[in-house]
């Protein structure tokens, strides 16, 4: 349990608190932050001031103060409305470090609307840092993933540098995790570069909050500087699920626990690993002919008798039309291209099976060469 | 002392670069290679001790791939094959021993090979090869251009390996350098566009090859004016400087 003068503070705004006594309950038996759970009319100036994170409900119902009123400008509609108004009411004071902004829902669909109902893309449209859903089976990672982005912003560097580029390339090295110590931190530090982090004045403006967006928005849900279970597969030319089944093991951590990626923001997106660390790791394991798939596939066996190789040139991680990876890769024969509206240009392509596109509009819609003129 | 000098960031960004430079025209399939080969150079600056040689490679079974060009080789589109290039490198290098932390530069020797393999494909879909070419760097003891192209080279005739010439004179520095004239070659019209056209890639690249193909140029005509005998045979005999590549262009 941390000590509560360390504890990062929470503010939840719901429609309906008491339908949020078990979360509150679950929280305070976890012991990592101070939640406290108010109506819109109760929120005050001083809980944003001493919040890292604010959590708001979509859907704001049981708001008969609010209905009463005749002008619509004084009548926030939904959570994002709402949000948008606690922002602004702390964006006067330019001391005060900016807490987070997310929505906690059932309703990531009506937030969504015709968008994909990932939460970075939805939280993307809607400038706010993430949205949580209620709907997710297990409460302890929701309340989890609610205290690691609490303590993330917590702990953000601050004032973040701004007067000197080198201090602003040290301070995101050192909160990224890759400040020289390792044989592979220079390769990830280039890599994080062409990715072009907002670690001047987009930082110094949000107190650091810009790249915690940039992290949650732009990085972890693609395949950069930083790859997932899915890219690390196909890296291996090893299938999917033998690599799930070998994660666990002693022997997977023992190759791949110094390259992962560690940040309390993983929680949100699933662990990740550094890509330059990978390539570290693939050439320790495969010395000889680092290049050869037959000595690395050879060298991997010994190690991890789970892994099953592919004789496949190149698998292909494959998205489904809500644009959540799917479990097993495929090979080249089975893909085809696609370019989501937000796909960022320094990830890696996007693909999906050929076989998925007869029955997804969307899919069809952003698959390349099956637009008219193309 | 023998070889050529790179460094290794030059190399890296040239990857990235060309990468992005010619994104239309590579197949998205097989460009993820390109990737690799970058991390794998930039793990050899980081991990491989500074004297020991190794093989950094775009490895020919698995080869990066242009799209297809349909009859594009000739001007109008008017060509009557479909074709592809599989672009494939070795190229063994030795780190150098830094002054301090970790190497800066490598020296190329011994293989340097880039290798393009012009692909058809055939109307029932099937693939065959039409053509092959090596753009490679010689060593101290190479006859011929220190910067050629020899053609074909397999284990039949035409042009098998135990004929290796004719030793055609080349001006590929570099393993992406071979894209950039593949592009050319097989995307007559579009390449000529694309490639003129600015942009962040596209500068990065012009920054690149223009200041290292002006060193080469100088070193050619610096030659020449020194010949005694034939001109030709100055150019061919010629081996270049180990700084050939590193130094500023004047």
């Amino acid at each position: 349990m941390t000590p509560p003068e360390r504890r990062p503070f929470v503010v939840h705004v719901d429609d309906d608190p008491d339908q949020l006594n078990s979360w509150r309950l679950l929280v305070a038996r976890r012991g990592r932050i101070d939640l406290e759970v108010h109506h819109p009319n109760a929120i005050r100036m001083e809980h944003l001031e001493r919040a890292e994170l604010v959590l708001v409900d979509f859907a704001l119902e049981r708001w008969p103060e609010r209905d009463r009123l005749d002008s619509i400008a004084l009548k926030p509609s939904n959570g994002i409305a709402l949000l948008s108004l606690l922002k602004e009411a702390l964006s006067s004071d330019a001391t005060r470090r900016r807490p987070a902004f997310a929505l906690y829902t059932a309703v990531i669909q009506d937030v969504a609307m015709d968008l994909v109902q990932q939460p970075h893309v939805v939280a993307h449209a809607h400038n706010i840092e993430w949205i949580f859903q209620k709907t997710h089976p297990s409460l302890e990672l929701r309340a989890e993933q609610v205290e690691n982005l609490a303590s993330t912003i917590m702990n953000l560097p601050h004032p973040w540098p701004a007067d000197s580029s080198s201090e602003a390339a040290s301070t995101l090295r050192t909160w990224l995790g890759i400040d020289g110590g390792e044989s592979w931190h220079d390769a990830a530090w280039s890599s994080v570069r062409r990715c072009r982090p907002p670690m001047h004045e987009y930082a110094q403006h949000t107190d650091g909050l810009a790249l915690v967006r940039w992290l949650l928005h732009r990085i972890l849900p693609y395949p950069a500087f930083l790859i997932g279970e899915e890219h690390l597969a196909a890296r291996l030319r090893v299938s999917l699920p033998s690599l799930k089944a070998a994660l666990p093991t002693e022997a997977f951590a023992k190759i791949f626990e110094p390259v992962e990626f560690r940040n309390g923001l993983t929680r949100m997106s699933g662990r990740r690993w550094w890509r330059a660390g990978v390539e570290d790791a693939v050439f320790e394991i495969a010395r000889t002919a680092p290049q050869d798939l037959d000595t690395l596939h050879r060298e991997l066996k010994e190690r991890l008798p789970e892994l099953e190789p592919s004789p496949e040139a190149d698998l292909f991680p494959v998205l489904s039309e809500q644009l959540d990876f799917e479990g097993e890769l495929a090979n080249g024969s089975e893909i085809v291209e696609i370019l989501p509206d937000y796909w960022p240009p320094f990830a890696d392509c996007a693909w999906t099976r050929k076989s998925v596109l007869a029955n997804s509009s969307h899919l069809r819609t952003i698959a390349v060469g099956q637009q008219e003129g193309e | 002392m023998p070889g050529l000098r790179f460094r290794f960031k030059d190399l890296a960004d040239e990857c990235e670069a060309i990468k992005g430079y010619a994104s239309a025209f590579l197949d998205h399939q097989y460009i993820g290679r390109l990737s690799e080969a970058r991390g794998n150079l930039e793990t050899i600056q980081a991990k491989v001790a500074p004297g020991r040689k190794v093989t950094w490679e775009i490895p020919k079974d698995r080869p990066l791939c242009t799209n297809w060009s349909d009859g594009e080789f000739e001007r109008d589109g008017g060509g009557g094959h479909q074709i592809r290039a599989e672009i494939s490198f070795a190229w063994e290098i030795t780190p150098e021993a830094p002054a301090g932390g970790k190497p800066k530069c490598f020296v190329l020797e011994g293989l340097a090979s880039t290798a393009v393999v012009i692909v058809e494909r055939l109307e029932d879909g099937s693939e065959r090869p039409l053509g092959r070419w090596t753009m490679d760097v010689g060593d101290e003891a190479s006859p011929g251009c220190h910067f050629h192209v020899q053609v074909c080279h397999q284990d039949e005739p035409p042009f098998p390996k135990t004929l290796p010439v004719p030793r055609f004179p080349s001006m590929a520095l570099s393993p992406f350098f071979a894209i950039d004239f593949v592009l050319g070659e097989l995307f007559q019209d579009r390449w000529k566009t694309e490639s003129a056209a600015g942009g962040n890639h596209a500068d990065r690249w012009r920054v690149i090859q223009q200041s290292r193909l002006v060193r080469f140029l100088d070193w050619q005509i610096a030659t020449l004016k020194r010949a005694t005998g034939s001109p030709w045979m100055a150019l061919k005999e010629a081996k270049p400087p180990l700084n050939l590549v590193v130094e500023r262009a004047s």
